[in-house]
């Protein structure tokens, strides 16, 4: 079904020798780190962070259990968790690591109690941000902006999202599949997605992870970025980013969602307006002050034809050859 | 692909060739593979009886402990569902069947907004592979992969994922979206009134963009030692956007072109990241982007002809016509064209060529970190550098016919650089962030982040320009588009061009978060930006922009959340050469949003969820009185009461409101009075710029929308389930009209989804799967060039196969 096409060529400009250094230093820099046998045997020593903030020891090894013995109580979880991938935790320290117990502490106490749910970490009943630390121990590197974005300020917590034992998504271990995971709180995107014009999520195509990163990031609303840090847009609609000679500068400054709803809307091209010309006029009309103005709109009769903008001036993202958009000189 | 869209372009291509850059990450990649596998052989290691423990913890396992887990009672590990092959446990399930889509009313709204057709459909697949004893299993442990829609679905897709234990996580993905659009109310140029003059002009009952094109995204990811203290990562991503398409140009007249489209961004992905401490992650990613723009044009198919040869010529899309043959004679005061052949002393094209191939790429460093490693402070940052480079080579631009208001006959452009390049541009961009978290006490903490963000975008053009054009009406003497090239002066020209854009963002937030109780936290704090943008030569011109951000989590139970956040902005001008407070006449300078939302689960089969968003903007220069808000209220519940049964409800009010004071010409005629209430006035006057032809517009914009989704499974009995639900999208929407025939179009519309699944289970493994979908949209507006209503259903039968 894929037809390839035209093989990417590179661009017409010498690779400035710095870039090729830099390749020339990550394969040695690589070569060395995976070398590092012991470093790369060994997993991470992060620490528990309730022991570490208590200050207490960690726990013996006596008082760890095994899966096994999980397994005589629960053993339609553990049943399940072959499938989990945090198993791969059990393939650690010669198939002898642990893995239920990785998450809920040592389970001697729990055993030896008869299942007294009191000694032993459940995340159902934790808070928030007893469930973020504990998550965060081992997945801070990859979610690094959690805590402090959305989310995470929002007590939505890692369970919030995420089910370790009985996921719909067995992957990332979700609850649900996006993107009805994501509406059982975003119950005000919902619609967006269902207007006549939308980004095809609902479908199943595009995913709203696509776009936002749900453990954060450093730009507003969760926002990716392109890898040239442009705006999220453009790792689809690339031709949009340029760089241009002419630039439509409100495209880059104010960005797409000047003249765009990202998510749906009644309106074709998922624009704000019914009526291209409104857009354009909006900016395009006289004010002294603003210098975005110029050049004036209103230079054409309403009336007759010239219905559209966008008739003439096609290259409104940004054109090489002419500062009005035109599509020629 | 639907029946009108029957276009079968071919693909052409470049041909393919490695280059310095791809070959030196094919490297990277072969290095990397290799390096693990010596390493990974060199680190096979015997059973330790002395291990460390796993993340969490810091402690010895003796072997003495192991005689603690065997009392109390311990069970073998059971495997999971499925089948046993080898040394894997598989599910597997495929889907065939197809689709029989029957419908009526517009074709090409149906193709713009559904685009199923009849035919057969690979469904679906599944493969899930899990392993059942990992040390015989060398190659992966985890194989999962699943596919829909192939065989002529609109969209289709395939997801792969795999890994090995400790050594290689693997994710790959590809999907395919067909993109038609044909909505005759965007980019119609005939939706104007007769003259006295002139008969009406002709609506064309298509947009003149329309577009058939395929995006196609391939995506790949491969992470090495994850759960190591050293992993790896490498990615590579293709995506293409490509197919016929039609577009428009302005030379003379307003011309068609068949507009060839083609993209591809080819992105390379490594990175490392390094444990270098307790807590605290040092990474670096390295990406390379490749664009390749493609697209070019020539002249669209045309009806009409020249007098005294078959050479198509196109007119513009605004055609006059007539019955007398008036061909032969000036154009002025006589018919364009008369029965297909037109009149070559009028304004025509014979040839309109466009192709300028753009190379750019885009090379980006990042470095990142992250630690946690003081227990009450976190802190985490980047720094990324990307420096792209576009180049645009080859460039031609050529027209043959004539521009009466100009006397040309024929334009030839080039690029005036060297290899035919036109233009030479770069963007350089260079971001910072840092977060620093501090929890002062229980219940006290506080962040703040920096951001900064900084592009620039110098460019510039060298245009070689060959115009064959006359001097006068009478030099040379009666020029037309038959007229010899060789009669027409020629003159050359070299012009240069500069364009510069830069935008430099530096912000602080700090916030305070209080934890009040256990049940309630509060939080506080300010954002400020320092915003400055220079275009071209204009001064730099710089803005303040300042946020306040109240937030709050009620959370009385664990069956209870309440989330409220209110963010304030003010903008205002931060020096002399900055006259207005924002960049642009429709972006405001002050704008309050409030989010409230509520997740409530008072039993564990009732989830009830609610929100409002509501963001209030405006821009208070006097000259544009621009006001904007989004109102959305929307609620939703999902019930299983009783293991066969759940319902879902979904209902929604979202209402987008703006207006801004504008300015737009107009010259009335009795087929077209002034819109009403269209005076000379406020920012449209001349003292402000504007003219006495200039009448004052509000731009006014109103989308109230009504969703709302209900739904219900039940699945009676082991062998059958049953899912119907419906869907209802109602607009109610009007705009501000500047010429009398526009319409509201999908403003003013009803979208109507219904659906019902079946699947029964017809034998151990094998399930008859029935689908029906309707989809109706009604505007309850004006028609325009062509009524878009249409109704459709879609019919799928298929049998699935599953273990």
């Amino acid at each position: 079904m894929h037809r390839d096409g035209p093989f990417t060529r590179m661009p017409e400009v010498a690779t400035p020798p710095i870039r090729q250094g830099l390749l020339v230093f990550l394969i040695l820099l690589f070569a060395v780190a995976f070398c590092t046998s012991r470093a790369i045997a060994d997993p991470p020593q992060q620490g528990s962070p309730a022991q570490a903030k208590s200050g207490q020891a960690a726990p013996a090894s006596d008082e760890y259990v095994g899966q096994d013995t999980c397994a005589g109580c629960h053993e339609e979880v553990v049943k399940g968790f072959a499938t989990n991938p945090h198993t791969r935790l059990a393939e650690m320290h010669g198939k002898t690591g642990v893995t239920c117990e990785s998450c809920h502490g040592p389970g001697k106490a729990h055993v030896d109690g008869g299942g007294d749910v009191a000694k032993i970490f459940n995340p159902a009943k934790a808070t928030a941000k007893e469930v973020d630390a504990k998550c965060l121990s081992c997945h801070r590197g990859q979610h690094s902006n959690f805590e402090h974005t959305a989310h995470g300020e929002g007590n939505v917590s890692c369970l919030g999202c995420h089910n370790i034992h009985k996921a719909a998504e067995t992957g990332p271990l979700l609850k649900a599949t996006q993107p009805t995971l994501c509406f059982e709180c975003h119950t005000d995107v919902k619609p967006e997605f269902n207007m006549p014009f939308h980004h095809k999520v609902e479908e199943g195509l595009i995913t709203c992870s696509d776009c936002h990163d749900p453990h954060g990031t450093f730009n507003r609303k969760n926002l990716r970025a392109s890898t040239q840090q442009d705006a999220v847009c453009t790792k689809c609609h690339v031709e949009t980013a340029g760089p241009f000679v002419y630039e439509h500068a409100v495209v880059k400054t104010e960005g797409c969602v000047a003249c765009h709803f990202p998510h749906g809307g009644p309106n074709p091209r998922l624009l704000n307006r019914a009526n291209v010309n409104t857009i354009c006029l909006q900016c395009h009309s006289p004010s002294p002050n603003f210098t975005t103005s110029q050049p004036l709109g209103p230079a054409h009769n309403q009336a007759v034809q010239y219905q559209s903008c966008t008739i003439c001036h096609t290259e409104v993202h940004g054109s090489n050859i002419s500062a009005v958009f035109f599509a020629t000189q | 692909m639907t029946n009108q869209t029957k276009s079968r372009f071919s693909l052409g291509g470049s041909p393919a060739g490695l280059s310095n850059p791809r070959f030196c990450s094919l490297t990277l990649v072969v290095t990397l593979i290799a390096s693990g596998t010596v390493c990974g052989i060199a680190q096979q290691q015997p059973a330790e009886t002395n291990t460390q423990q796993p993340a969490g913890t810091n402690a010895q396992q003796p072997a003495a402990a192991q005689a603690a887990k065997k009392a109390p009672e311990t069970k073998p590990a059971t495997p999971p569902d499925g089948k046993t092959v080898g040394n894997y446990r598989v599910h597997q399930m495929v889907e065939l069947g197809g689709r029989i889509a029957e419908r009526s009313g517009s074709i090409p709204m149906w193709a713009t907004m559904v685009n199923q057709t009849t035919g057969f459909r690979v469904l679906a697949q599944s493969l899930d592979m899990h392993s059942m004893n990992t040390s015989k299993t060398p190659f992966f442990d985890v194989l999962t992969t699943n596919s829909y829609g192939y065989g002529g679905d609109p969209y289709n897709g395939s997801y792969l994922n795999a890994s090995k234990g400790r050594w290689w996580d693997f994710a790959g993905s590809f999907r395919r979206d067909r993109n038609y659009f044909d909505y005759n109310l965007i980019v119609q140029p005939n939706l104007t009134t007769a003259t006295v003059i002139n008969p009406p002009l002709v609506l064309t009952p298509s947009t003149l963009h329309i577009f058939n094109t395929v995006r196609y995204n391939t995506s790949t990811l491969l992470t090495l030692f994850p759960v190591s203290r050293v992993h790896a990562r490498i990615g590579y991503n293709h995506g293409t956007h490509e197919g016929p398409t039609y577009s428009t140009i302005h030379n003379g007249g307003d011309v068609q072109l068949s507009q060839w489209f083609r993209n591809s961004l080819d992105t390379y992905v490594g990175g490392i990241d390094v444990n270098v401490a307790k807590r605290t992650t040092l990474s670096y990613d390295q990406f390379l982007g490749f664009y390749r723009g493609d697209t070019s044009w020539h002249l669209a198919p045309t009806p009409f002809v020249l007098r005294t040869t078959t050479t198509p010529v196109s007119l513009g899309v605004t055609v006059l016509t007539g019955p007398t043959n008036t061909g032969g004679q000036a154009c002025a005061g006589n018919m364009a064209v008369v029965n297909g052949v037109a009149n070559e002393f009028c304004s025509g094209t014979i040839q309109q060529s466009w192709t300028a191939p753009s190379r750019t790429s885009f090379p980006t460093e990042q470095f990142r970190f992250v630690s946690h490693y003081w227990d009450r402070v976190g802190m985490n940052g980047r720094f990324a550098y990307s420096g792209g480079v576009n180049n645009i080579n080859h460039f031609n631009e050529t027209f043959n016919g004539l521009v009466s208001r100009s006397f040309t006959r024929q334009e030839i452009f080039t690029g005036a650089l060297a290899n035919g390049r036109l233009a030479h541009n770069k963007r350089i961009n260079v971001n910072a962030d840092y977060n620093v978290g501090v929890e002062l006490t229980k219940f006290l903490s506080i962040t703040d982040t920096f951001n900064f963000w900084n592009f620039r975008i110098p460019g510039s053009n060298a245009v070689s320009a060959q115009v064959w054009a006359g001097t006068s009406s009478t030099n040379p003497p009666n020029l037309n588009m038959l007229t010899p090239l060789s009669q027409v002066p020629v003159t050359t020209t070299t012009t240069t061009n500069t364009g510069y854009l830069a935008q430099k963002n530096t912000g602080n937030t700090i916030l305070a978060v209080a934890s009040v109780t256990s049940h309630f936290k509060l939080s506080g704090g300010w954002r400020f930006n320092d915003r400055q943008i220079k275009f071209g030569t204009d001064p730099t011109l710089v803005w303040h922009q300042n946020w306040a951000l109240v937030g709050a989590v009620i959370q009385p139970s664990q069956i209870v959340r309440l989330n409220v956040d209110y963010e304030g902005m003010s903008s205002s001008s931060a020096n002399s050469a900055t006259p207005t407070n924002t960049y642009t006449r429709e972006a405001p300078n002050n704008i309050q949003h409030i989010v409230v939302r509520t997740l409530v689960n008072p039993r564990k089969w009732v989830s009830l969820a609610g929100a409002y968003n509501g963001y209030y903007a405006k821009n208070d220069d006097p000259l544009v009185n621009h006001k904007a808000h989004n109102n959305n209220v929307s609620f939703a519940a999902h019930l299983i009461p009783a293991e066969t049964l759940s319902l879902d409800f979904n209902y929604a009010y979202e209402e987008a409101y703006s207006r801004t004071d504008l300015c737009y010409q107009f010259t009335a005629n009795p087929q077209a009075p002034l819109p009403p209430g269209a005076v000379n006035a406020g920012t449209c006057t001349a003292a402000n710029g504007g003219g006495s032809g200039f009448y004052l517009g509000n731009g006014y914009y109103n989308s109230p929308v009504n969703f709302f989704l209900g739904g219900a499974n039940w699945a009676p009995k082991k062998y059958l389930n049953l899912y119907g639900a419906a869907r209802v999208t109602h607009t109610n929407g009007s705009a501000e009209m500047l010429n009398p025939l526009m319409q509201t179009g999908a403003l003013g519309s009803t979208v109507v989804d219904p659906y019902v699944d079946v699947q029964v289970k017809i034998a151990p493994e094998w399930w008859w799967h029935g689908n029906w979908e309707h989809h109706g949209y009604n505007e309850f507006g004006g028609i325009g060039p062509a009524p878009r209503e249409f109704h459709g259903d879609i019919y799928t039968l298929g049998v699935k196969y599953a273990f």
